[in-house]
């Protein structure tokens, strides 16, 4: 009786059955998320409708009434129930912080063109900025910090954009154009560690 | 022979506890994934289990399956869909689109999402309902149950308590329980004792309100009469003056 649970216990585990299981629970799971997004939504929907009633004047019909006011009637400090940018985002962070490049190299772009508004996209650059670097596309990751100067252009993490920069460049061996980098980093920048950082690089080239 | 069945014995435990650990959060989705141990933002959303029981800061809570329910904070939710019974010792909130529903500390309310309301039970303490564009809450009782529906004319729509229909909550609470079959039957005892009182309370109200209605009716009979008497009279007098007229005329 005991060997042959122990015959079933292993049928189990080397079938492949318990893989495909996993699977289904992942799927399952992915179908239900969709699905409690989906009656959040909703409920975010009827709340809407029943503030709007509320605001709204009664002999509200047959007046041309701007789509504008009914905007501007919700108050930004109504809670969002699912915040999907937040976590979207803090799941590519976790993956950049274990050091799966490759999939945050595919999976940022993606969510900077879906989340275009989100309050993590400086971050989101600068991540792809980096993700770019550590697997060596250094046009691409260029062109991240490119997009943190022409948007950021006050923010410490343009700052450090701009010290991978100077790396790169100093790896392209483009001396005088890492050099102008870290200057302009002295010169337009005030946190002072990111300037000593500059200040640093500047005078190891001048070495 | 001794050893063997020591094994199987060993082993059949071990698949049995495996099995049921699985089986305590299975069908139930955590958004971020396990977050119900945490007090910040958590979707909990039962899709394969037919409740699931979960204690949080002092709150305890019995979700029904096809139940959403998300939590903000310590002392803040959301029932997104479905139906909950919820303890609190602290008393906590929870909001709705029509306004938010109160739980008082030391109360257990059952609350049901309905296509264009919520209603809430309340099984023991208190339950204050805020609606919106209502200054006032409205203050239901144990034993009781009152609903929460859409805004019209500038407030969102409060019912009158009622006792709570007693079959219906029965079966709901003692499906979603999380209590010993002895404690239980010692709340519904405390609890029907309450709908009991409800229940005479609302006899007393209602003929109140009948006797209410009959007197303005009889009121509204008087008034008829003398408005019917008042009209008589000046009709009688505006005919004689034409009476009159037509005998100048003569």
């Amino acid at each position: 009786m005991g060997l042959y649970s122990v015959y079933l216990q292993f049928q189990i585990e080397f079938s492949g059955e318990g893989e495909l299981q996993a699977k289904v629970e992942m799927l399952e799971r992915e179908l239900q998320l969709e699905k409690s997004q989906q009656e959040i939504a909703t409920y975010e929907m009827e709340s809407f409708k029943q503030y709007v009633a509320l605001n709204l004047p009664q002999n509200i019909e047959g007046q041309s009434y701007p789509i504008r006011n009914i905007a501007s009637l919700v108050t930004p400090s109504e809670k969002q129930l699912l915040d999907t940018p937040k976590i979207e985002f803090q799941k590519i962070k976790q993956k950049y912080l274990n050091k799966n490049y490759e999939s945050v190299n595919s999976e940022l772009p993606v969510y900077i063109s879906k989340y275009s508004d989100s309050a993590y996209i400086l971050e989101a650059n600068f991540l792809m900025a980096n993700s770019y670097f550590e697997t060596k596309q250094l046009e691409k990751s260029l062109n991240s910090i490119q997009f943190l100067v022409t948007q950021f252009p006050e923010s410490e993490m343009t700052g450090l954009g701009l010290l991978l920069m100077g790396e790169i460049l100093e790896k392209q061996e483009r001396w005088d154009e890492a050099k102008d980098v870290y200057r302009s980093i002295d010169k337009n920048f005030k946190f002072t560690e990111l300037i000593k950082k500059a200040q640093l690089r500047l005078a190891n080239i001048k070495n | 022979m001794k050893h063997i069945l020591i094994f199987i014995f060993v082993f059949s435990i071990e698949i049995k506890v495996k099995a049921e650990a699985e089986n305590t959060m299975h069908g139930v989705l955590l958004e971020p994934t396990n977050c119900i141990e945490e007090s910040n933002y958590c979707v909990i959303k039962v899709y394969d289990s037919k409740k699931f029981i979960f204690e949080n800061n002092s709150h305890e809570f019995s979700l029904r399956k096809n139940s959403n329910l998300v939590r903000h904070g310590q002392n803040e939710f959301t029932l997104i869909q479905g139906e909950v019974l919820v303890f609190s010792k602290k008393g906590l909130k929870l909001s709705t689109p029509y306004g938010k529903v109160e739980i008082q500390p030391e109360s257990l309310a059952l609350v049901l999402k309905k296509e264009n309301s919520y209603q809430v039970t309340v099984l023991q303490g208190k339950v204050l309902l805020h609606a919106l564009g209502e200054p006032q809450s409205v203050e239901v009782l144990a034993g009781y149950e009152n609903s929460i529906s859409g805004v019209k004319n500038l407030k969102a729509q409060v019912e009158i308590p009622k006792p709570a229909l007693i079959d219906f909550t029965l079966q709901s609470w003692a499906f979603l329980t999380w209590k010993k079959k002895a404690e239980f039957l010692e709340d519904i005892q405390a609890f029907q004792a309450a709908h009991s009182l409800a229940s005479k309370e609302l006899s007393v109200l209602s003929r109140e309100i009948a006797m209410r209605e009959v007197e303005l009716q009889q009121q509204n009979i008087l008034e008829q009469e003398r408005l019917r008497t008042l009209r008589e009279k000046e009709k009688n007098t505006s005919r004689q003056k034409t009476l009159q007229r037509l005998l100048l005329f003569d």
